[in-house]
């Protein structure tokens, strides 16, 4: 029979040590290598780590949860050949039920990042997401609910905003500005013709390691064709938003930080682009979001059509903005604190503190880009609510804001 | 119903794609959307031709007229002729259930599912017991909403296998009042799938008095399922305290802290504390 003592120590979550101990001032005398230092961690600080989706950024991704976490399994569809669901799993939900995997890096094609990073949170884990974060409005609405809901660690896999200029975010946050005439127009970045998809393509047999139902998961179940899988999965609508979807994340992380973009959403979006195929991502020419106090982000590929010419670019810069507010209310400005410094993952899993590149803020970052693919998608211009996270008026929109998935998948 | 060469010129005037199959060179919106309106104007006959022009997918004779197809779909919406939509829409749930190919009928509710209403509901319907297109058909059935309810709970007595799955997860998604009954019954379903998803739309329906059974699924529940099962009671108990229901909330949030004494299972504790604190 164990003794009370022995008892409180098996309930103490190797978290809660972790979270506790940073608090707590030890005197005992341990050996080096429990204590940790310089190219030593010690046990008790070594997290449990899964990888989820082992392809081209897997290992990179894994990477960034940090010194100190051990990799106990790894999980892929293509593994079906391999898998013994003790170090190889095909189903991320068998290696989340484990109790020694702490933290979980994902890094499968898109159209699983919202069910897996939901999944792992309401396990109990926390969580880094490569990017982009989800495939659609609605996804990102349900991550950002499940870190609240289980106070979970999330943070996603792109990192623009931990070098973001502070003194432009302290101004959009002190919400002295009431109306913003700035105009910022991105122009190329994106690999539009790269990351298209094929509208002509050879169905192929399944290869014999891969799971395609499972790497279809929420997606329609479709033939097997090569060209969706392995990178090239970013042409497709059924798992991405092509190289938008792909590359906007890293562009606007930043952007969104530094502009004060972090809890709203554009609410007039103005798309120019060719009608779109129904599966395969392909060509468009910009896309104008504007924001209901007047900021604009306008998005162009350079790789079709005419150039955007409805604006010009302006007022971007910390003097520029600055130069918005009344002497009053710089001098205002001045005697506000400067925001905290941002809270990187590793950090945040020891902290408990929120990360920089946590589940609400990548979600309205991830917003901008599902957006401006929902009006290229359906050939006209657009309304959105913030609050709601609805197109106005449109019922047909909004069905690619709240995409339906296959059984037995659901948010 | 062959294509008239006027037609088939039309959807002529579809790009071609490029050497890797993709559609990145040489599109031309001006002339697509000409040929798409001109489409339009053949109205059903020119629906019917262009689905008969449809191929296997991926191959070369499908490329045109799949694009064509979507483009006329969505060119109704962006024009707000409503008319020209449910005729559209009757067109294409009137080549469901036929002798149309499967993956031209997968199709098909994949494009009622982007403009259909509730006129599409009963062809759709008609599909969710069928093994092949139950599930696409039930996608669609989603997408549209209106309507969808009573096509789905028509269909679940005569449901087998994965067409119960997606019957169920259709309801679920849709989570009316009325599949209330539905879900307290199939959370005792033989099947797992079945019995996640009911459990999912009765917390969605927020209601009091499905906290016991949903409380009780942790109990009995492994794995994913109890997992499941106990988001499904937080969820709840968000619905209620924002409803105001604060002593049922307080309930659910008082038993899970009480009943979820694992070590892994400190954050559903943390959780409940959260809730608890938010209503006090």
């Amino acid at each position: 029979m164990s003794k009370d003592w022995e008892r409180h120590q098996k309930n103490l979550s190797r978290r809660s040590f972790l979270a506790g101990s940073a608090a707590a001032a030890t005197f005992s005398i341990v050996p080096r290598h429990v204590l940790g230092g310089p190219g030593h961690t010690p046990p008790s600080e070594t997290l449990g780590g899964v990888l989820i989706g082992c392809g081209g950024r897997g290992n990179g991704t894994f990477k960034g949860l940090g010194p100190g976490v051990r990799r106990l399994a790894s999980c892929d569809v293509k593994y079906k050949d391999r898998a013994d669901n003790k170090t190889f799993y095909t189903d991320y939900r068998y290696v989340l039920d484990r109790k020694d995997i702490d933290v979980v890096a994902i890094a499968t094609p898109p159209g699983w990042h919202a069910l897996i990073s939901i999944a792992a949170m309401e396990a109990g884990k926390d969580v880094l997401c490569e990017k982009p974060m989800t495939r659609f409005i609605s996804e990102g609405r349900a991550v950002a609910d499940a870190e609240r809901r289980f106070g979970r660690i999330y943070q996603i896999g792109t990192y623009g905003r931990f070098g973001g200029n502070r003194k432009l975010r302290k101004i959009f946050e002190s919400e002295l500005l009431k109306r913003v005439d700035t105009v910022i127009v991105q122009r190329g970045g994106k690999k539009v013709k790269q990351w298209s998809g094929k509208v002509r393509y050879d169905v192929k047999s399944v290869p014999a390691s891969l799971d395609w139902d499972m790497y279809c998961g929420p997606a329609p179940l479709r033939s097997f064709n090569a060209h969706r899988f392995g990178g090239s999965h970013r042409g497709y609508w059924d798992y991405e938003g092509g190289g938008l979807g792909d590359m906007s994340h890293h562009q606007l992380d930043r952007l969104a930080y530094e502009y004060g973009r972090d809890l709203t959403a554009p609410v007039e979006i103005t798309p120019y682009a060719p009608p779109q195929h129904p599966e395969a991502c392909g060509l468009w020419g910009w896309c104008e979001l504007k924001y209901a106090d007047g900021f604009t982000l306008v998005m162009e590929s350079s790789e079709w059509g005419k150039p955007y010419d409805r604006l010009k670019q302006q007022n971007t810069g910390e003097s520029d903005i600055l130069k918005m507010l009344s002497d009053k209310d710089r001098k205002t400005l001045d005697d506000l604190p400067d925001p905290e410094p941002l809270v990187s993952f590793p950090e945040a899993v020891r902290t408990r503190k929120q990360a920089g590149g946590h589940a609400e803020a990548s979600h309205r970052v991830a917003t901008i880009y599902h957006l401006a693919n929902v009006a290229f998608r359906t050939g006209r211009p657009l309304r959105f609510d913030p609050d709601t996270e609805q197109i106005i008026g449109d019922d047909e929109a909004n069905r690619l804001v709240n995409q339906p998935m296959r059984a037995p998948w659901r948010l | 119903m062959a294509a008239s060469d006027q037609l088939r010129a039309l959807v002529n005037q579809m790009p071609d794609p490029d050497d890797r199959g993709m559609y990145t060179t040489n599109i031309d919106k001006e002339k697509i959307e000409k040929a798409i309106s001109a489409i339009h104007e053949g109205g059903r006959e020119n629906v019917l031709r262009l689905i008969d022009m449809l191929g296997e997918p991926g191959s070369e004779e499908d490329v045109k007229p799949r694009y064509a197809l979507h483009c006329l779909t969505n060119h109704v919406l962006i024009i707000k002729d409503e008319k020209g939509r449910k005729q559209l829409c009757e067109a294409l749930g009137s080549q469901l259930g036929g002798n149309q190919p499967k993956p031209i009928q997968v199709y098909l509710c994949q494009k009622l599912g982007w403009a259909g209403g509730s006129e599409s509901a009963p062809a759709l319907g008609k599909l969710l017991t069928n093994e092949d297109l139950g599930g696409p058909a039930s996608v669609a059935l989603m997408a549209i909403r209106d309507g969808a309810t009573a096509e789905f709970r028509a269909a679940w007595p005569k449901a087998t296998g994965e067409s119960r799955r997606n019957i169920m997860d259709g309801l679920a998604a849709l989570a009316e009042p009325q599949s209330a009954e539905l879900f307290k019954q199939a959370m005792r379903d033989e099947d797992r799938e079945v019995r996640i998803a009911a459990a999912a739309g009765l917390a969605s329906l927020g209601e009091a008095d499905s906290a016991e059974l949903l409380l009780k699924a942790i109990d009995t529940a492994k794995g994913w399922e109890r997992t499941q099962a106990t988001k499904n009671c937080l969820v709840l108990a968000e619905k209620l305290a924002a409803t105001g229901n604060k002593t049922a909330a307080k309930r659910i949030y008082e038993q899970l802290r009480k009943t979820r004494t694992d070590d892994s299972e400190q954050h559903i504790r943390e959780a409940a504390d959260r809730g608890l604190a938010a209503i006090a």
